[in-house]
């Protein structure tokens, strides 16, 4: 990991840290809310451990952040001669970094890390737009109406594929859904606001 | 006793019976890829059919059933990444990354053969103790149980990865979700926010489906391509036979495995969820290989299968036994017993032993049909990771929705699945444990159930019962291996990789300049 990706997963270790703490701090001080014939004697452990994890995960980030400080202390490039003296004030995000050297910047792109941090932002929108749109549908029309609009605007946009095998694809899914579901095993589905049946 | 043996296993062989189990298995096999769907929902559906059979014959078909379910849950926690059963979820740490790599073949083959080393393990016990087993179950109580659960949460360290600090502020999060609901003393509800939905606490389903399926889901709609992607595309989707060599190589894990298991699976209360992470958080600690856990070990996946179904046949323990079921689904069994004219307890252990021993056939018997049956599939199954994604996404988005829906069949179920799936992303976009989590989730209720019962009971003597100090050791003993692990490979982590301070960086600039 480079000194810049370093810098970036302490930032948001800090963060989530941050985030987990209010957490547990605010579930503290809501437990003292209830009367004493609640039980919360475990609850408030819990909370305890994680205002105390949350707190060395804050405390050791920002140790961490202050010692790989991004201005390079000038002793240190005094040590290093008159060459690392020229780039002791620079800050460290202008320097030549592994980031720019790609051969250093390959990850595993089955990694989830990678491909969560290394996917572009236009893609990151359109996933959460079909997520988003597909529970809209679901709330409103219910589940075999959300499952074609997904199946058929999915196979469309982001598979590319032809109207005939998205229409085909979709006919076939949904009938397989209906007939699991409403023929075979009766497991009930989120019906819709709307359409109660669908 | 041996008169017993033969006359169950003769009543197992008759063409009828061995027909139901056939097709308990098919049924079984269906139910345990379906997420959410899981044995106990399925067991419950098919108690009517039950009705006119005579005892053998509804044991066959049910037990069948269900053993099977637990085997194909591993199938889709594998391929998919999206456990079939909440049992399965720790097969998708290892599995999954697997199948990525273009190894499907060869994760489906390692986590099939231990599931089926498991169910002979467990069946073994099964077969060999079910009848002395009573007096060392007997001995343990709320007490002993409420240490049991701590045991298993001391695994956590383990399961942390690089930092303990992380993995234990996910348990406190996964704790304080669990102690949603209706307080267990007086029935009063806590952290509900005046939602009628959380009175009852927030289920595991969603939860499991969410954290490991959703986020599973999410990347492949960022990838937009086949599970089984990237440079490694070329990789062969067999590798079958290579994995059930990893398994037979790694017999030492499987006999742990399938022993704690067995042990787990065999107290009541307890159950698969909490078996699998201990098993996995044991073969963590004693794997040369710590690291590669969670990227695609193959200790860690037969860990994962061997424990599935080993724990089955030791839930099946007590509730012959004693007719105590160990989990949800035994306890619909228990239902199937009575339906059926038996009754658990002495009568499985002395006058009705024929009965007992035909189940023990039966889980043997139907257990390795249903890994044959998938081993046969192996490579239909998985030539699915080669489907491009955007054609798999909207029938895995099914899986989710259904999946989850079942927990409750509520909308808050399904926020649930949401919310969970966030995390599950965010904890692996930024490297935070999701296991912990999951586990303090599922221990939580487990925990304050066995506090509570054990201060009804005995007081603040509870503190001072030999099972308890002695279980107290061994959690002491856990977490010093852990923390000293830890260490271990924090140590090699800086020999292997030496941190950039300042010096390196100013090193680098000036060779970048040359």
């Amino acid at each position: 990991m480079t000194t810049q990706a370093q810098r970036q997963s302490m930032k948001s270790d800090l963060v989530i840290g941050c985030v987990i703490f209010a957490i547990t701090v605010g579930a503290l001080i809501h437990s003292f809310s209830y009367s004493e014939s609640v039980a919360m004697l475990l609850p408030r452990l819990a909370a305890g451990l994680g205002i105390a994890c949350s707190a060395w995960t804050i405390v050791s980030k920002v140790m961490q952040l202050r010692w790989s400080t991004p201005l390079v202390p000038v002793g240190a490039a005094a040590a290093e001669g008159t060459a690392s003296a020229a780039v002791a004030e620079i800050p460290a995000s202008s320097l030549p970094t592994a980031t720019e050297q790609p051969a250093e910047d390959e990850g595993d792109p089955n990694d989830a890390e990678y491909i969560l941090s290394h996917t572009p932002r236009r893609t990151w929108a359109v996933a959460l737009a079909f997520a988003a749109g597909f529970f809209i549908l679901l709330y409103l029309c219910g589940i075999f109406v959300a499952a074609g609009a997904l199946a058929l605007a999915y196979l469309r946009v982001v598979g590319r594929k032809s109207w005939l095998f998205s229409t085909i694809y979709t006919a076939v899914f949904v009938a397989l859904l209906y007939g699991l579901m409403r023929v075979i095993t009766f497991i009930p589905s989120p019906v819709g606001l709307i359409l109660p049946g669908g | 006793m041996l008169e017993a043996l033969g006359s169950g296993l003769s009543q197992l062989f008759q063409l009828e019976t061995l027909g139901l189990m056939i097709a308990g298995i098919l049924i079984g096999f269906i139910v345990g890829i379906l997420p959410g769907l899981g044995g106990a929902v399925a067991l419950a559906l098919l108690l009517p059919f039950t009705f006119s059979m005579d005892p053998v014959q509804g044991l066959v078909f049910l037990l069948s059933m269900w053993i099977v379910t637990t085997t194909a849950g591993d199938i889709t926690s594998v391929l998919f990444g999206i456990p079939g059963e909440a049992t399965s979820a720790a097969a998708v740490l290892d599995g999954y990354p697997m199948t990525k790599k273009g190894q499907g073949g060869r994760a489906l083959g390692t986590v099939l053969t231990s599931s089926a080393l498991g169910i002979l393990f467990g069946s073994l016990v099964l077969g060999l103790f079910i009848t002395v087993i009573r007096p060392l179950v007997l001995l343990l109580g709320a007490p002993e149980f409420f240490m049991l659960v701590l045991l298993g949460l001391a695994f956590v360290v383990t399961l942390s990865g690089k930092s303990p600090a992380k993995g234990m502020a996910m348990v406190s999060l996964g704790l304080l979700v669990s102690f949603i609901g209706s307080d267990p003393s007086a029935g009063l509800p806590r952290f509900t926010f005046d939602q009628m939905y959380l009175w009852s606490g927030i289920q595991l389903i969603p939860v499991v489906v969410g954290l490991f399926g959703g986020a599973e889901v999410f990347q492949l709609m960022l990838t937009r391509s086949s599970i089984a992607n990237g440079p490694l595309g070329d990789t062969k989707l067999s590798g079958t036979a290579q994995g059930m060599k990893d398994t037979f190589r790694n017999w030492p894990g499987v006999l742990r495995s399938s022993g704690i298991g067995v042990v787990i699976g065999m107290l009541p209360g307890l159950g698969g969820t909490v078996a699998q992470w201990i098993s996995y958080g044991q073969a963590r600690q004693f794997s040369k290989h710590p690291e590669e856990f969670g990227k695609g070990s193959t200790e860690g996946l037969v860990a994962a299968g061997a424990t599935n179904n080993a724990k089955d046949a030791g839930s099946l323990i007590p509730t012959i036994a004693f007719g105590i079921p160990g989990g949800a689904a035994t306890a619909v069994l228990l239902g199937g017993f009575l339906i059926l004219g038996v009754t658990p307890g002495r009568e499985m252990l002395t006058t009705r032993l024929d009965i007992t021993f035909s189940m023990v056939g039966t889980v043997v018997i139907a257990g390795i049909l249903g890994v044959l049956l998938a081993l046969l599939l192996v490579r239909p199954l998985a030539a699915l990771t080669r489907i491009s994604g955007p054609v798999l996404t909207p029938l895995l988005f099914m899986f989710l929705v259904v999946g989850a829906y079942t927990a409750s069949n509520n909308w808050g179920d399904l926020f649930v699945m949401l919310g969970a799936s966030v995390l599950g992303v965010l904890c692996l976009r930024f490297d935070w444990p999701r296991v912990p989590f999951l586990l303090a989730l599922v221990l939580g209720k487990l925990l304050e159930h066995y506090l509570n019962q054990a201060n009804q009971v005995f007081g603040d003597g509870w503190l001072t019962r030999p099972g308890v100090i002695i279980i107290g050791v061994v959690v002491l003993m856990v977490l010093v291996l852990s923390i000293r692990q830890v260490r271990k490979d924090h140590r090699k982590r800086l020999a292997d990789q030496p941190i950039e301070g300042a010096h390196t960086r100013v090193i680098r600039a000036v060779g970048g300049k040359k």
